[in-house]
């Protein structure tokens, strides 16, 4: 028998090597995917792994934080947490705390703004002409932000310098009651004129809005040797601008902070504070009450966008006579206002420097004498915060839209006309606000009743302990960043290209307008101890009275991140332990959880409305998390591997089966002459699946190697071991796809087996005149054979039409996540090589079945080739029968992909039906291809002998 | 004899042709033959089996190349053409085979027009179809498959076939080979009524004597040779 076998492996040898290749291909191939679809998974697996776990696990907030667009799309909105008022009580966040397998919960309890100012001094030595008697500077400031696109002009400070002196009275002669002199400029001549006159006393009907710039105008003046300020000081060509920050104040637990965020790491300069530390107690002299200083650790650095540009201009001379002549401060600086000037200098700096000198001065108090001084911007008082409610976004697409939201200024404080005392507010308030619900909080000092002669101060204030760097913070890598992230905001892209190209490629940070969209993270921080300084009842009373602004006294916490005991890992026990933990949350306090583990970053558009200084409307992909993501894709991962793998070992089989049942076709005369002499099913089919075992055997030992060797050339991971398994990868897979034929052909009925397989065929209806339809004819000759070429193809096709779809729907379900993306690019390559290869097998299929049915049809092609038909009539001929079968196997396939698809990704969208359909265009092109071998064929097909053999 | 006479139909001169073969020299199938053939005449080439009558059949009908030599068919000359000029020469020329050679999943009228199938045609390809069919007396099975028809039947199909390009010569491989010899007189009977009714000229490989002798000149050929010629 087995001698038999090597006789038709040598008398077949073309068509036997041809298989063993095919098989050899096959399973080299299916061996070298399978490790590489392991591999993918594992990197896949792995990156997942190693973002999965975020810094906390579970989101918990009160249910009414939730907005509609999180629950339809999985995500939870990032950087919101200066809109939140509460909704946790401390109560609830101690419950968490103590329930069994948490082992941080940590709280976040938004306070409010606290606003504070620095003094920015401008020197404008360099910019006075020397030569000049008398002359007038201004001084024009302009805050720079939201990358550039605003500009917003401040009030101008004039700088009145003359080469006289000037005499102004000290403090020390001023009496109380009397007003406030203005300096006299005493001429050459002797002749005294008052100068820089002094603002009449504002009544209530005068009060502006703090970003007024009549409110925000200044006029300094200065004389030439010999003369002080009121202060007794020698006279500087300086003006001062106040640089107002609003800091978002903000309570932590200490201790659930470091051990959750490494909080304690990131103190760069005195000291961490602890869970336990509660206010200090002091008392003023002249304070009939004790005030509470709270522990509050302040960020280095101020995490918004802001520049200031400064234009210096000589006013014409003409402006140093009004100085001279004007009584009355306000016209004054109203004429100055419109006078013109040369520009003598310019300068822009960013708000950094400024940031820190605040920070040191916050650090270091001055002393009670000089804390009234708002300039200064040392005092620690709270007489004050603000808080702003959340973004007025409405929902547009898959995006939102902020809405404006106008509102009366005057809330943080009035602005008045007096010469430049009212800059208590950053000049961007001015801007336009997409928040609406700001409501002042004011100190009530508990009550207290003052009495003649008591220092009415606030009892809280702010004592710092020490500064922090935001940066050094850990909330998890990019990745896996985390909502709410209570340190850092990272802005926001443009998501358009028009937003893209107004921003010029940066990003649109926070600013110092609290009512705009992006809001800055908490720059100030205390602890849950401190909590009561400010949310006792009676401790601080709210304007507007209404009740929605009212502070949540009850409830003061935003958000608890809570983060579980033990290991959490990616596996399904893990993830249900977590499911678990989290209902019992939500069950035992009645809030929203949101299980965070195995979120991703992604964007949501947001419109935001033009601003009043520049900054057009923009698009900008606000960075929010999308939930579940890694279980998501470590299924699609699993799902893909043995999708892809059932898929390559189908269009090997389908492969083989193919060959090997037209080689025993070949053969039917010849096992018809051994069934007449007796052989019978059991020995021809022993002799068949002998010969096919052997070639399977065969093409194994070489799959090993081309397996190894192509892993080699091309940098794969695969072993020895798993490269053996090509060996009985191709036994089997011939034993099972040459079984069937072998089985049928080795019938014991020697009639039919020798019989033509041409012979009764059916009278068409409609017979082909044309060669399209006689290609087609063609294909109805051997159906068998057709299906099985097309079948090939289908698999490819199909394949292509479930990746394409499963990456539709996995974007879908991912892609705008960091995560997402990141694996998304991992994952592609071995799935595309996957299909290619099914795909090149599909040809193969294909043009093994043109090759057979150009061999059995020999006689016809040469037939054709005697009468005249020329070489591209048989091309075409040859062709259309190709893309007949590309047409069956491409809409087979991408049927069957649209139903995978459907079972896989859970449904059908029009994109997966258009993949479907670009998938079949596809099959049908390449299957034109694959008639590239078999037309090569044709040409040398031995005419002659054909027609004079028959 | 005036090798380019007006009446020269067909014109061989020195052809020559050989087949490798494995391990040895080659096989001479045809050995330096000059033969002409005159328009409107039947010329039979004779000889045993392996002699080359098939294979000069082939040379003349342009489905083989000669070595050697020149062969000039209706003032053509066929040794050097290729492509279309090859492919539009083998539709002025009719074959007709042993082995018929029909299409088995066509019908005779498909197989008479087989032909035709890639061109366009200023006339009704069926209805010449359909006439060539009643020519050959097979107008009654037009829709028979080949297999469902005779080998007499399908000889005549073939016959019918090689005349749809109406061709100026008509080459016929021992086709009456695969008959008896009743139905193969039937078809010399056809084919030599094709000379005499339309001029067709015909050059039609037999080893019948018989046969031989009812065409206006026997031509022998052994070993690729033309030995001797006698004309009836």
């Amino acid at each position: 028998m087995l001698g038999m076998a090597l006789s038709q492996w040598r008398v077949r040898l073309r068509r036997s090597l041809a298989l063993l290749s095919m098989i050899a291909v096959a399973v080299a191939g299916f061996t070298l995917l399978t490790g590489a679809a392991v591999t993918s998974r594992l990197d896949t697996v792995g990156t997942v792994a190693a973002n999965y776990r975020p810094v906390y696990d579970l989101l918990v907030r009160p249910k009414d934080a939730v907005l509609p667009l999180e629950r339809q799309r999985n995500l939870v909105q990032s950087g919101q947490l200066a809109g939140m008022r509460g909704g946790i009580t401390v109560d609830q966040w101690r419950e968490i705390q103590a329930m069994r397998g948490v082992s941080v919960a940590a709280p976040v309890s938004v306070v409010g703004y606290v606003m504070r100012t620095v003094p920015v001094t401008i020197d404008l030595s360099d910019a006075i002409d020397p030569t000049a008697e008398r002359q007038v500077l201004r001084v024009q400031p302009t805050w720079v932000t939201d990358a550039g696109l605003s500009r917003i002009p401040d009030g101008p400070a004039y700088l009145y310098v003359t080469r006289n002196r000037l005499d102004v009275v000290p403090n020390s002669e001023l009496t109380s009651g009397g007003g406030l002199p203005p300096p006299e400029e005493v001429d050459a001549d002797g002749q005294r004129v008052k100068i820089c006159p002094v603002t009449a006393a504002i009544g209530q009907d005068d009060w502006l809005s703090p970003t007024d710039l009549r409110a925000r105008s200044s006029l300094t003046c200065i004389g030439g040797m010999g003369s002080t300020d009121r202060e007794g000081k020698a006279m500087r060509p300086v003006v001062t601008l106040v640089w107002t920050v609003p800091f978002l104040m903000a309570a932590v637990d200490p201790d659930s902070e470091a051990a959750l965020a490494g909080l304690d790491k990131s103190v760069t300069s005195g000291r961490y504070f602890t869970s336990a530390e509660k206010p200090t107690s002091h008392r003023l002299p002249g304070m009939p009450y004790p005030y509470s200083r709270l522990p509050i650790l302040i960020a280095d650095r101020p995490q918004v966008d802001g520049a200031l540009d400064i234009d210096v201009r000589r006013l014409n001379p003409g402006a140093t006579d009004l100085v001279r002549t004007g009584t009355d401060d306000q016209r004054l600086r109203a004429a100055l206002a419109s006078e013109s000037g040369t520009p003598v200098k310019k300068a822009s700096m960013p708000i950094d420097e400024p940031y820190r000198n605040m920070v040191d001065r916050m650090l270091h108090p001055g002393e009670l004498g000089v804390e009234y001084d708002l300039a200064t911007a040392n005092t620690m008082w709270l007489h004050s915060f603000w808080t702003v409610g959340p973004a007025n976004v409405e929902q547009a697409g898959n995006g939102m839209r902020a809405q404006a939201a106008p509102y009366d200024l005057k809330i943080w404080g009035q602005g008045a006309d007096d010469g430049g005392s009212s800059r208590h507010v950053p000049m961007e308030f001015a801007d336009t606000s997409v928040r609406d619900g700001v409501a002042v909080h004011r100190n009530m000092a508990h009550g207290y009743e003052l009495k003649p002669g008591d220092v009415s101060m606030p009892d809280a204030a702010l004592g710092a302990v020490g500064t922090f760097d935001p940066a050094k913070v850990s909330l998890g890598g990019a990745l896996s960043a985390v909502p709410m992230d209570t340190y850092f905001n990272p802005g926001a892209d443009g998501a358009d290209e028009a937003s893209r190209r107004a921003l010029g490629g940066k990003r649109l940070a926070p600013n110092a307008n609290v009512t705009g969209l992006l809001s800055q993270p908490p720059l100030l921080l205390t602890t849950m101890e401190a909590m009561p300084a400010i949310f006792d009842p009676g401790a601080y009373s709210t304007e507007p009275d209404y009740p929605e602004y009212q502070l949540n006294t009850g409830a003061p916490i935003s958000v608890v991140r809570v983060r579980l005991a033990g290991d959490v890992g990616i596996d399904a026990i893990s993830r249900e332990r977590v499911r678990v933990i989290a209902e019992d949350i939500a069950r035992r306090t009645g809030l929203q959880v949101d299980i965070t583990l195995g979120s991703s970053p992604t964007a949501v558009t947001v419109g935001y409305p033009a601003g009043n200084y520049g900054r057009p409307d923009l698009a900008v992909a606000e960075p929010w998390v999308q939930k579940g993501v890694a279980a998501v894709l470590v299924n699609a991962a699993d799902r893909k591997s043995v999708l892809l793998s059932i898929l390559v070992l189908a269009v090997c089989a389908l492969a083989v089966l193919n060959a090997n049942t037209a080689a025993i076709r070949a053969r039917r005369t010849e096992l018809g002459i051994l069934a007449c002499l007796g052989w019978n099913r059991r020995q021809l089919a022993q002799l068949l699946f002998t010969e096919i075992a052997g070639i399977g055997l065969a093409a194994g030992v070489v799959g090993t190697v081309l397996a190894f060797v192509f892993a080699l050339l091309f940098g794969l991971d695969t072993t020895w071991t798993h490269a053996l398994l090509a060996i009985p990868a191709a036994v089997g897979l011939a034993l099972l796809a040459g079984g069937w034929p072998a089985w049928r052909a080795a019938r014991p009925d020697p009639g039919e087996t020798v019989r033509p397989a041409v012979l009764g065929i059916a009278v068409r209806r409609r017979a082909p005149r044309r060669v399209a339809t006689l290609a087609l004819a063609n294909l109805t000759r051997t159906p068998g054979r057709t299906l099985l070429g097309a079948m090939s193809l289908m698999i490819g096709v199909a394949a292509l039409t479930i990746l394409l779809a499963i990456t539709f729907a996995f974007r879908g379900a991912v892609t705008g996540t960091l995560l997402g993306d990141a694996i998304t690019l991992q994952a592609r390559t071995v799935d595309y090589i996957a299909v290619a290869v099914t795909i090149v097998l599909g040809i193969v299929s294909v043009a093994d079945v043109l090759y057979l049915n150009i061999s059995e049809r020999a006689a016809e092609f040469a037939l054709f080739g005697a009468v005249g038909w020329t070489d591209a009539v048989l091309n075409r001929l040859v062709v259309i029968e190709a893309i007949g079968m590309g047409v069956i196997g491409g809409t087979l396939g991408a049927a069957a992909g649209l139903g995978a698809a459907a079972a896989f990704a859970g449904g059908v969208t029009p994109a997966v039906v258009w993949c479907a359909v670009a998938a079949m265009a596809f099959g049908v092109a390449v299957s034109a291809v694959s008639v590239v071998v078999p037309i090569a064929m044709l040409r040398r097909l031995p005419t002659a002998q054909l027609l004079a053999e028959g | 004899m005036d090798l380019k006479s007006p009446e020269t139909l067909v014109c061989l001169k020195g052809v020559r042709k050989t087949f490798p073969l494995p391990g040895g020299s080659p096989l001479v199938a045809v050995d330096d033959v000059s033969l002409t053939v005159d328009a409107g005449t039947a010329v039979a080439l004779t000889g045993p089996s392996g002699s080359g009558k098939s294979t000069l059949l082939h040379l003349i009908g342009a489905i083989e190349k000669s070595d050697e030599g020149d062969i000039d068919v209706a003032g053509q000359r066929v040794t050097g053409l290729s492509g279309r000029a090859l492919a539009a020469y083998r539709r002025r020329i009719g074959f007709v085979f042993q082995r018929f050679h029909l299409l088995p999943t066509l019908t005779a009228l498909d197989n008479v027009m087989a032909p035709l199938i890639p061109f366009r045609t200023d006339f009704d390809k069926a209805a010449r179809a359909r006439e060539l069919l009643a020519m050959v007396g097979l107008a009654d099975r037009a829709a028979a498959l080949p297999s469902r028809m005779s080998g007499g039947q399908q000889q005549r199909v073939a016959i019918a076939r090689a005349l749809v390009n109406q061709p100026v010569l008509l080459l016929a491989d021992e086709p009456t080979g695969n008959l008896d010899s009743h139905t193969g007189g039937a078809i010399v009977d056809l084919l030599l009524n094709l000379r005499d009714e339309h001029g067709t000229t015909l050059i039609m490989a037999t080893h019948d004597a018989t046969i031989a002798a009812r065409c206006d000149r026997a031509v022998h050929m052994r070993d690729g040779q033309l030995t001797t010629e006698a004309i009836s």
